[in-house]
């Protein structure tokens, strides 16, 4: 069984990443084709498995792994700043405007 | 039971701040005013800051004297009253009490809809003087001593010299700030409160919702929700105590178990939470339609929200609920707290077997209620 | 829709109708299966209470608040809070001799007679400074063998030094033997006593199965166990003396019986360990061996027996699911040095051998019994506690173990509640970054999460008692939750 899968939607390296992922349940084998498409052929491990079904759990999983780089792409300056703020003694986050105490109260907090 | 009385004054030129002496003192006569109850002081009032009596006591010349007292008959040796020059006395602290509090500045920076005391614009910092005088005027055996207002942060430096000077006068007395938490947005004010060391200091903050708007929007402080968490934040980071407060009405109730949620996940330090029903003070009056909700109608909530708390391990007391509109299961949460002077019953109250466990009512809070009080037999069901 | 950015966050596919995110602290959200793609597509409607949910436990932020981002950063750090203090449990391997032949024992068996396989007291020593030089203000001792009992001088040397350095440093030590009680007699007993020393014991079971597990002349070993443990538990105090089992391919037959063995006993926790696959476990894999899949089958049986036990009001914790329980629900680190990330192999916890050969973790030890000598560390005659501490070996060994790192672990939604285990990892494929899938070790926790999940969504029953092995604490009747 072989899905034919659109490069320009799904990037390269999160086909093969999910095919990797795949490696266990079954025999994953991906094909160059032309106009930027790739064919991933499947072959079962197992009298008992279903084609159909891996097939359609892949293209879930290579949704879900596209899901994954958009979260990812779009949080990870957030991530970075967050670990360094984590361990870091001093204080990362943007205090310029803010860079005051209780008696400049640069928020007017004290109103 | 009133705390302040006008009183005819003479040779009251300044506001005298001193204790009160019902018997003659040895020494410390310069700190204290003699009490006389007769017409005549059975005691020389020489040496004594002032008298106050309750009669038309002679007047020895000279001696600041406050006479004509008819209301304050139960104060008593090591209680501290001021006297103004207007004749306005006030009776700042009784020992017998165990709910005395320094009221340290009216003003506030938030406007809570549910404010019992309802902040005044006036400058009164000026009285910092008149706190430091009775801190050094209390017994050092008080037990416990209350800061609250307004806003008592918003005095900044003075706040802070509260606090060593309790610490230093009073190293016995636990200490119970109310506060809004919003200055300590700032590391180094809590860097500072922290450094003082206090030895048995708690901040009471109030946090009432897990959601940033909702908060700001009960009160009525734009940016209030982001200064309170990082607030919370930065005193621990520097060791001060805090303990987190919930007023339960219409606003809080609809979040609440998220909200529990949200303390245990990023307040795990906290020492104690309270959740408070409603007092019928102030301006919960005024925005009564936003705020009310009969208690008997969140109790799953209530329950929710305790037992997320209770189960991640926190300290948790109920406050102000009549225990017949409180879920069984929570009773063991529910705390008398309606301090000495305040608690009244009803006529629905006749006949219930657990009224010396139940805090009843404030004197306020008789006329708006639930529609559901009824007394309860020996087992806590409801009584015929 | 609102405009609002989101935090880092990872998510996996739960059932048919719900997805799990995980934020980077471990709080954990279910969301409906549509409503992932409208979050990450900012698709989500501000004034849904979901969108709310989302807010308040930082998988989005709508503003320019600092309060998330400040919220977060703390309830990162205090998750890897388990590396403060550096190494804090130190395990002595006292000696190698044992007179029991257990199927699936990880040392390498010599019969009682061979002195040259005892700990010196020189090594001992050595080992002693070596371990207080570690940072920690709290130092756990651990003294295992095969049976330190056997070799019982070394065992009380160790006890009055650690005792005599801790007053000296004004730190606190906790000193656990872990014995299969045979050896033990009254003046032991008395020592222990006397040094406020726990002990760790093996109770694989009934008696039949425990004895087919572990064999030793006269084939009492369950019998010889029991009396131990009730002489301990009068002479040291009931919390005192604790046990752990190992699965066997006979036990998987029998989840119930061994948690009844464990209530019968008097046990407030159990802890359902599998087989490793070092030492004499790998050479009897044909006997006793199994496959995950089977163990994890156990693991529901007997984990369902437990809760009922839990129900009918004994308090009985399964150690494992404790600690998972712990990572998931609360804010809180946990230290369990064979399930963190980075890994406690040495920086966690560090073994003293006999010969004083110093290795990473027990697995690390048992890969140089079987002559693959990669993850020592160094000799406590020979070599510097910085060059034990800080050298190459363990510097790789730490830098393989950042699970954020591993390609199949950093996507995971399960990542902060998880570890990496490099020295497992090698023995198990012969590479110290797993391969997932495919790693025994992801197929168990990530089935384990999965199920401790599903049961805390299905019941307030379980929900109450997981929170009480949380709280290591029984349930109190009139419950509040």
């Amino acid at each position: 069984m072989t899905i034919t899968i659109d490069l320009s939607i799904y990037p390269l390296d999160l086909v093969l990443r999910t095919c990797h992922v795949f490696m266990s349940r079954c025999y994953v084998t991906p094909h160059t084709v032309a106009n930027g498409r790739i064919a991933v052929e499947f072959v079962a491990r197992d009298e008992s498995d279903s084609l159909r079904d891996l097939a359609g759990a892949f293209s879930n999983a290579l949704l879900d792994a596209r899901l994954r780089a958009v979260i990812t792409d779009e949080t990870r300056a957030i991530r970075e700043l967050l670990v360094a703020q984590a361990f870091c003694e001093a204080d990362l986050l943007d205090r310029r405007d803010i860079e005051g105490d209780e008696h400049t109260d640069p928020r007017g907090i004290a109103g | 039971m009133r705390l302040h009385e006008i009183a005819h004054v003479e040779d009251v030129d300044r506001q005298l701040i001193g204790r009160v002496a019902r018997t003659a003192l040895a020494a410390g006569r310069a700190d204290s005013f003699l009490l006389i109850e007769n017409d005549a002081p059975s005691v020389d009032p020489a040496g004594y800051l002032g008298i106050l009596a309750f009669g038309d006591a002679s007047v020895v010349a000279g001696t600041p004297i406050a006479r004509g007292l008819r209301h304050l008959g139960y104060l008593d040796d090591g209680d501290v009253v001021a006297v103004d020059p207007n004749g306005f006395v006030r009776v700042l602290y009784r020992r017998a009490s165990r709910h005395n509090f320094i009221l340290v500045t009216e003003q506030c920076n938030s406007l809570c809809l549910m404010c019992s005391q309802p902040p005044k614009a006036i400058d009164d910092s000026h009285r910092l003087a008149e706190h430091l005088r009775l801190i050094d005027l209390i017994d050092p055996l008080t037990e416990e001593l209350g800061i609250t207002g307004g806003e008592p942060t918003l005095l900044r430096d003075g706040f802070l010299q509260l606090i060593a000077r309790c610490r230093e006068r009073l190293p016995a007395t636990a200490l119970h700030v109310l506060t809004n938490g919003r200055l300590f947005f700032y590391r180094t004010f809590a860097e500072k409160l922290g450094a003082i060391a206090h030895p048995d200091l708690v901040l009471g903050i109030p946090l009432y919702s897990d959601i940033d708007t909702h908060h700001d929007h009960i009160v009525q402080a734009s940016g209030a929700f982001e200064q309170t968490v990082i607030g919370l934040q930065n005193l621990d980071r520097y060791d001060v105590r805090v303990e987190i407060r919930v007023v339960l009405h219409a606003l809080s109730i609809p979040r609440l178990p998220q909200l529990a949620n949200f303390i245990a996940r990023n307040f795990p330090f906290a020492s104690h939470i309270a959740l408070m029903g409603l007092e019928m003070f102030g301006l919960v009056h005024k925005n009564l339609n936003q705020l009310w909700i009969d208690p008997a109608d969140y109790q799953q909530e209530l329950r929710e929200a305790a037992g997320i708390l209770v189960n991640a391990g926190m300290n948790v007391s109920i406050y102000n609920h009549q225990l017949c509109v409180l879920d069984r299961r929570l009773w063991p949460l529910a705390r008398k707290s309606i301090s000495d002077w305040k608690n009244v019953y009803l006529p629905e109250c006749d006949g219930c077997d657990a009224l010396d466990r139940c805090g009843g009512f404030f004197q306020s809070g008789t006329r708006i209620r639930s529609a559901h009080i009824h007394p309860l037999n020996t087992s806590g069901g409801r009584a015929v | 829709m609102s405009g609002y950015g989101l935090m880092p966050f990872r998510f996996a596919r739960f059932d048919d109708a719900r997805t799990i995110v995980v934020n980077e602290a471990g709080e954990h959200h279910f969301l409906a299966n549509e409503d992932l793609s409208r979050l990450v597509m900012h698709e989500l409607p501000g004034g849904d209470e979901t969108f709310l949910d989302l807010k308040a436990k930082h998988f989005l932020f709508d503003s320019d608040s600092l309060a998330p981002f400040e919220l977060l950063a703390t309830k990162i750090r205090s998750k890897k809070a388990f590396l403060d203090g550096f190494t804090s449990l130190h395990i002595f391997v006292i000696s190698l001799r044992c007179e029991h032949s257990c199927h699936y024992c990880q040392v390498s068996r010599v019969s009682s007679d061979r002195r040259r396989y005892d700990m010196s007291e020189e090594t001992a020593r050595r080992a002693l400074d070596l371990a207080f030089r570690s940072p920690a203000p709290r130092l756990k001792i651990e003294l295992q063998g095969g049976e330190p009992l056997l070799h019982f001088e070394r065992v009380s040397q160790i006890v009055e030094e650690a005792e005599h350095r801790a007053e000296e440093q004004d730190r606190e030590v906790e000193v656990v033997v872990t014995s299969n009680l045979a050896m033990l007699d009254d003046d032991m007993l008395a020592f222990f006593r006397d040094h406020g020393v726990s002990l760790s014991t093996s109770i694989d079971g009934p008696e039949e199965l425990h004895n087919a597990n572990r064999p030793r002349p006269g084939n009492d070993s369950h019998a010889k166990a029991i009396d131990g443990i009730r002489r301990a538990r009068e002479a040291l105090g009931h919390d005192r003396v604790a046990a752990l089992m190992t699965a066997t391919r006979a036990s998987l037959q029998c989840p119930e019986a061994i948690v009844s063995e464990y209530v019968r006993l008097g046990f407030s926790s159990i802890f359902l360990r599998p087989l490793s696959p070092y030492g004499f476990a790998l050479r009897s894999v044909r006997t006793t061996g199994y496959s995950m899949r089977e163990f994890l089958d156990f693991y529901v049986r007997a984990l369902d027996a437990i809760l009922t036990v839990n129900r009918n009001g004994t308090y009985l914790a399964e150690t494992y699911a404790q600690l998972l329980l712990t990572r998931m629900l609360t804010p809180f680190a946990t230290g369990y040095v064979d399930l963190q990330s980075p890994a406690g192999a040495g920086i966690g916890a560090v073994v003293y051998n006999y010969d004083g050969d110093v290795y990473a973790s027990d697995e690390s030890r048992m890969l140089a019994e079987m002559g693959d000598t990669r993850f020592r560390l160094g000799n406590v005659q020979s070599d510097s506690y910085e060059a034990i501490f800080g050298g190459e070996t363990l510097r790789k060994i730490v830098a393989a173990s950042v699970a954020e790192s591993i390609p199949g672990c950093a996507d995971c939604a399960f990542l902060p509640w998880c570890g990496a285990d490099p020295v497992h990892h090698y023995a198990t494929t012969g590479d110290v970054v797993p391969h997932i899938p495919g790693s025994d070790f992801h197929e168990k926790n990530f089935f384990i999460f999965k199920h401790l999940l599903s049961l805390y969504e299905r019941d307030p029953a379980i929900r109450r008692i997981f929170w009480s092995w949380i709280r290591n604490e029984a349930v109190q009747s009139e419950e509040v939750a």
